[in-house]
């Protein structure tokens, strides 16, 4: 990963994209653990903060709680864009509530990758899920969007970002 | 004695084959024969029948909300999560936490994007998200 320094903003946005695959290759056979920060057995957002510290070396650590309550380094999006954080608040899935099942789930963050997909630390795996996916996409779901990801963009850059991606 | 020293080690080697069950066993279509969800009060059937196509060069799969047409891989792995065979015993005591159970990445631009349970008899089981899988049988 080349860093922060020099890239433009939608340069960073690739960036977080590219460490997010390259990350989720590198510990593909890592152990899901809930609360788990190392690279052997991780959660979500900790593996959030493993992209986001390949890119920004200074980023610290934040639990997915704290990426969504945290206006000051993350800003609520009203469209996903590659390289931002998809944030699922804890609660029932209907998918399963529908089943039934009315288990409440923790919450969880993955990083968007592209229009379709987004990749995270599940329990299943670490790796590739569509925004299409029946069990995810019917979780309520917000986006976030690291503030220096954007931080003075050139007018050229930030009109292009406002192509959105759904 | 030597002749009885052979023989276990045969029947070791025997029992270890029929084991290793290789990533490539997956490769065909397979139909969800049984919907299984630890917490659920309804028997809810709806993908009964649903046919996942986990192909060389394509993989079609409805339960994860698409599929992946480049650079299809499977490999073996192991449980994804420490209470991954605790779950699927949860599931059917059948299948309960026994050595047969392995478990195979489906990957996608060397990404990984199903996991499966392979179970002794042939069969797979795919993990949902969740209190969710899907037993599945090779069409």
């Amino acid at each position: 990963m080349s860093g922060e320094t020099g890239t433009s903003a939608i340069g960073k946005r690739e960036a977080i994209a590219k460490a997010a695959q390259s990350l989720a290759v590198t510990y593909k056979d890592s152990l899901y653990s809930l609360g788990g920060k190392s690279t052997s057995a991780m959660d979500c957002s900790y593996f959030v903060y493993l992209v986001f510290k390949e890119v920004f070396p200074e980023f610290g650590y934040l639990s997915s709680d704290a990426i969504a309550g945290s206006p000051t380094i993350f800003s609520k999006a009203k469209a996903p864009r590659v390289g931002d954080v998809i944030f699922f608040p804890k609660g029932q899935v209907p998918y399963e509530a529908k089943k039934g099942n009315k288990r409440e789930f923790p919450n969880h963050v993955g990083i968007v990758i592209d229009a379709g997909n987004w990749i995270g630390r599940q329990t299943t795996k670490l790796g590739l899920v569509a925004m299409a996916n029946p069990w995810w996409a019917s979780r309520p779901c917000e986006f976030y969007s690291y503030l220096r990801l954007d931080s003075a963009p050139s007018a050229s850059v930030a009109a292009k970002q406002r192509v959105q991606l759904a | 004695m030597r002749r009885l020293f052979g023989s276990i080690l045969l029947l070791g080697f025997v029992l270890a084959c029929s084991a290793d069950l290789a990533p490539e066993d997956v490769i065909g279509s397979w139909r969800i024969t049984d919907v299984y969800c630890a917490g659920c009060q309804v028997q809810d059937r709806s993908d009964l029948g649903k046919v996942i196509e986990l192909g060389k060069s394509r993989v079609r799969d409805p339960l994860s909300g698409g599929g992946c047409e480049r650079d299809i891989g499977y490999r073996r792995i192991g449980p994804p999560a420490s209470e991954s065979k605790e779950l699927l015993g949860k599931v059917s005591r059948t299948w309960s936490t026994g050595k047969q159970v392995q478990f195979v990445a489906v990957t996608c631009g060397g990404l990984d994007l199903v996991t499966l349970a392979q179970l002794a008899d042939g069969s797979l089981v795919y993990l949902m998200e969740g209190d969710i899988s899907f037993l599945m049988a090779k069409q």
